[in-house]
């Protein structure tokens, strides 16, 4: 059993090593980068979740990094690894600076105010127009050259954001299964007994906080070069209901749950694109019918059938009483 | 915990399963009927992608832009086709949602390209998306056909054309009849909103005022977005005492802002940055209120290609709109190009369209754009000047595309 | 300063305060029952609007009968979706992560509500027609008296809920379970049927709001995201749950909107309510009147 719960990451890997090998179509590297991006964005929040931190700026440090990278790589002529860099400690920082008073809030007050956030993001950025654009966004952002490969073309790059991404995963999925991990989940639990055993609450909060921003913006540096174009909008407080869809969907209790959420909305949007004007309202029903019958998402699928399953005999039982 | 961890793997190879069986799936072939015995003309499907906002912020442009290529589409079909070589060809759209988001529009452009394999996509509005797709357009050497009015052209245009009015332009025609008209304007402010195509807009107009005319800006004023109160606003532009008023937004905020500053008591000439249609804009402002009121005018009456397609807009969703004649252009001159190079392969095409000459549906046409943006990509045809009276829009001139051509330089 | 630009400002910072309020009053009021964070409480203002013009244009009613309707109409779809998609879920125990599902569901409705209107209405911007015409001089400004009306209408509304909210037993009962479920529900408050209330004037609030403002703007799908991060700034700058708070906050980003416009411009005065929300957070972390 435990080998082959080492082996199974590793044969998942080895199958996204390969996949280029079934396609090398453009359109579908295309999504799966952004399945991988917006599943890293996903994991974060879950890790917030567990915390306590129910973290709607999501989209704001996704900005943060993608904004970066963007000002860094075509303005200013830094390298692209390096941005990868500042782009995601500049999102921890401004993590540790806001969330040092904001995470104070409680409940509801935070989430309105993580949520107030991204506009504030979008609103300096568009009032720093000289360095960002402004509303016309930044065009031209390419991945560089790495050993005479371009990483910019779609393989390579796919390759590039694999890396990155199921790294940030690992790193993500050490923590949470961390004896720190264990900590953010009693604090999620029962932030008032953490404290009363002595727990630094505050000092984990912001901790966790920073980690997710620090993820969730080189997420966001791999979206500026995957679309190649930023602008304000893309980051808006929507983007983060989005992640929120994708985590509560997928399920927050596993790490895996987000994932699972992401590679499925997203998967379904673009399998209803030939609906055209229909599509979101069969993705809205598909979410509510989804989430109705799974409160806990998808990851707590298998748990719901055993639990009807147990409950058969039980059925059998009633109806035959009903029958006598 | 084992089970959940195995169970979200499985999950996890599935959904990469199927991901890539999804992508090993081929696109449906064109369908190629061969020569009948009868005849040696052969038939064929001329297949187009489009790019609308059916979804997000620009909905309400988004779908009469796609309806008013639908019904084109249906009109060219019903007449048989159009002919390139010894081929007919019909016409099939490819339509997809791109959301007025620049990440949705890529992966649109990605999906027409690379599995529905087309070679010329008509993109739509969305400056954004109009950006993000720009490079890949250029590098896959794939006929780009933008609808965006109120954006700049993307920095390397090579493949990217524009096939409707630009906001340069019509600015400059309806601005210069201005300016013949009414000799005593000394003062302009100018209004939109807080976005990329409100700053784009003012920009423009700022650049003509500058470059055409004596008048002087006094103030702009940019509202936030969403927002439909325009009187501190418009009370702040009046503090000058201006002689013109320029004014973008959407039909209804352009109307509603009329409105209010009428009620403020402005009674002089507003300069209107887009086209739109009568009705809202008497229904919103009232016709008493109506009056001096200059827009570019999509007539539809101006020629009988224009009226037939506008006539079957509104006998089939019931309501005109200014996108029928505007995007009017887009297939004629796809097709003209085809039929000067006599194949639908792509660069001759492309060729056709950068030595050849067009018409349009309006009258003449010519590509210019040489001067403002460094390629000649943009299509011009004659200009006409709506005016707002007695509750009607009704052309008061016209501008000769020759004229306004030798207007930008570019002639 | 020209007092009648003055007079001007005041007029339409107090009108915008109380539309605001109103919305705020309906997102919060539904938080404070049944702890469902409303993120499609913008599309349901929208609805509201659409609901108005249908009913003047197709069900040729008069303005202000249409405007009441559409409260009504709008209350009544609140009641059932929180029948159909929000009761199946509503979680067993506050504050974990059963209460989740709830956010998920709202932002459904996002996807799902404007593009029915879409289908159904077109896209087309709408008006109704004026209430009532003609203007009166107050101070040196021409106001008009449909403005008069809709503020004096919103008023009443307000007045109203408040009178319910302190004087009727199902209005008490509300305060009660939003203060302390539990001890609410041991002192024989029926939760379901203050839920489906809570609801009903949530959505109706909204709904009313959007019809209120529709004769003098114009309507369109796209009203919703704007008025929802509105109405979290009110929530937040008055504090949830407080009725008292919630005119505050109301007026406060009325008069930041109207007056920051006037002397600001552009978006600033948007970022001005923000930095102004994050301030008051950091001093008050439960709103102006928020209580525990």
């Amino acid at each position: 059993m435990t080998r082959a719960k080492s082996l199974a990451p590793l044969a998942i890997l080895g199958l996204l090593f390969l996949i280029p090998a079934f396609t090398q179509n453009p359109y579908y590297l295309y999504l799966i980068c952004n399945f991988f991006i917006w599943a890293v964005v996903a994991v974060s929040l879950v890790v917030n979740i567990r915390t306590g931190i129910f973290n709607f700026a999501s989209a704001a440090f996704m900005g943060i990094g993608a904004y970066t990278t963007a000002i860094l790589v075509v303005k200013v002529g830094v390298s692209f690894w390096l941005t990868l860099l500042i782009g995601p400690l500049v999102g921890a920082v401004v993590a540790v600076l806001i969330g040092i008073p904001m995470l104070r809030l409680k409940g509801m007050y935070f989430v309105l105010v993580t949520a107030l956030f991204c506009q504030i993001f979008i609103l300096t950025i568009v009032s720093l127009s000289e360095q960002t654009g402004g509303w016309f966004g930044i065009a031209g952002i390419y991945a560089p050259t790495l050993f005479g490969i371009d990483l910019s073309e779609k393989v390579p790059f796919y390759y590039l954001v694999l890396v990155f991404m199921s790294l940030s995963f690992i790193i993500l999925y050490r923590i949470w299964n961390s004896y720190l991990g264990k900590i953010y989940a009693h604090m999620g639990e029962n932030e008032a007994l953490a404290q009363s055993v002595g727990v630094p609450v505050t000092l984990y909060k912001v901790q966790s906080f920073a980690v997710a921003s620090f993820f969730t913006s080189l997420a966001g540096c791999f979206l500026a070069a995957s679309t190649s174009y930023i602008e304000p909008g893309m980051f808006s407080f929507f983007a983060s209901i989005k992640v929120w869809l994708h985590a509560v969907l997928g399920g927050v209790t596993s790490v895996f749950g987000p994932i699972l959420g992401t590679g499925v909305a997203l998967g379904l949007t673009e399998w209803l694109r030939g609906f055209l004007l229909i599509s979101p309202i069969i993705l809205g029903v598909f979410v509510i019918i989804v989430i109705i019958f799974l409160p806990r998402g998808f990851i707590s699928l298998p748990e719901k059938i055993l639990y009807l399953i147990e409950r058969i005999p039980r059925l059998k039982e009633f109806i035959s009483r009903r029958k006598s | 915990m084992k089970r959940a961890f195995f169970v979200a793997i499985s999950v996890m190879v599935l959904i990469g399963l199927l991901l890539a069986s999804v992508s090993c799936g081929s696109s449906e072939p064109t369908a190629t009927a061969g020569p009948t015995a009868t005849s040696v003309q052969k038939t064929d499907t001329f297949r187009i992608g489009l790019l609308a906002c059916l979804s997000g912020a620009a909905v309400g442009w988004g779908i009469p832009w796609a309806q008013s290529f639908e019904v084109q589409r249906d009109l060219i079909n019903d007449a048989g086709g159009f002919t390139v070589g010894d081929t007919t060809y019909t016409i099939e759209l490819l339509i997809e949602d791109d959301a007025y988001s620049a990440e949705i529009g890529v992966a649109a452009v990605n999906k027409l390209i690379f599995q529905d394999k087309v070679d010329y996509i008509i993109i739509g509005f969305a400056g954004s998306v109009l950006h993000a797709v720009a490079p890949i357009l250029n590098k896959n050497e794939i006929l780009g056909f933008t609808g965006s009015s109120a954006a700049s052209m993307p920095e390397d245009s090579t493949w990217i054309y524009k096939t409707s009015e630009h906001n340069d332009y019509r600015y400059v025609a309806v601005g210069g009849y201005i300016n013949d008209n009414y000799p005593d304007i000394k003062t302009a402010v100018a209004m939109d909103y807080d976005i990329d195509a409100g700053h784009y807009a003012i920009k423009v107009f700022t650049d003509f005022v500058n470059e055409n005319t004596d008048w002087e800006i006094a103030e702009t004023a940019y509202c936030s977005e969403g927002t439909k109160e325009y009187y501190t606003y418009l009370n702040k532009l009046l503090q000058h005492d201006p002689d013109l008023l320029f004014l973008g937004g959407t039909p209804g905020a352009f109307s509603l802002a009329v409105k209010q500053v009428r009620e403020l008591g402005y009674t002089g000439p507003i300069f209107g940055a887009n086209g739109l249609d009568t009705s809202i804009l008497i229904d919103i402002v009232g016709v008493e209120d109506a009056y001096e009121i200059y827009v570019p005018y999509y007539d539809p009456n101006v020629s009988p290609e224009v009226k037939e397609l506008c006539d079957e807009y509104i006998a089939r969703y019931g309501e005109y709109s200014v996108l029928t004649p505007f995007m009017s252009d887009y297939i004629p001159v796809i097709i003209q190009a085809a039929q000067q190079a006599g194949t639908l392969e792509k660069h001759a095409v492309k060729n056709a369209l950068d030595t050849g000459t067009f018409t349009s549906t309006m009258g003449e046409g010519m590509w210019v754009g040489q001067n403002t943006i460094g390629i000649n990509h943009v299509f011009l045809r004659d200009h006409i000047i709506g005016c707002f009276q007695d509750g009607d829009q009704v052309a008061v001139g016209t501008v000769a595309m020759k004229d306004l051509a030798r207007m930008l330089g570019e002639l | 300063m020209d007092q009648a630009y003055f007079v001007q400002l005041l007029i339409n910072a107090v009108m915008l305060g109380l539309i605001y309020t109103l919305t705020a009053l309906g997102f919060t009021l539904i938080f404070g029952i049944s702890r469902v964070v409303n993120f499609a409480h913008g599309e349901i203002y929208m609805v509201g609007a659409f609901v108005a013009y249908s009913l003047v244009s197709y069900g040729h009613l008069p303005v202000v009968l249409a405007l009441l309707l559409a409260a009504v109409v709008v209350g009544v779809l609140g009641v059932v979706l929180e029948f159909l998609i929000f009761r199946p879920i509503r979680p067993k125990q506050v504050g974990t992560i059963d209460e989740l599902p709830n956010v998920i569901v709202s932002v459904a409705l996002i996807y799902i509500i404007p593009t029915a209107v879409v289908l159904i209405a077109g896209t087309r911007e709408r008006t109704l027609p004026h209430l009532i015409t003609g203007s009166v001089t107050l101070g040196g400004a021409i106001i008009s008296n449909e403005r008069l009306l809709i503020m004096a209408v919103a008023l009443a509304i307000f007045v109203g809920l408040l009178l319910f909210i302190w004087r009727h037993r199902d209005g008490r009962a509300m305060v009660a379970i939003s203060q302390d479920t539990e001890a609410a529900l041991l002192q024989g408050v029926s939760h379901q049927r203050i839920i489906s209330l809570s609801f009903g004037l949530g959505f109706g609030l909204a709904a009313i709001a959007g019809a209120l403002l529709a004769p003098i703007y114009f309507i369109d799908v796209n009203m919703g995201p704007p008025v929802l991060l509105k109405t979290v700034i009110v929530v937040i700058l008055g504090g949830i749950g407080s009725i008292p708070g919630t005119l505050l906050g109301g007026l406060l980003v009325g008069f930041i909107d109207v007056f920051g416009q006037a002397y600001l411009g552009g978006s600033l005065p948007t970022l001005v309510a923000f930095a102004l929300v994050i301030l008051i957070m950091l001093i008050r972390p439960r709103g102006l009147l928020g209580h525990d």
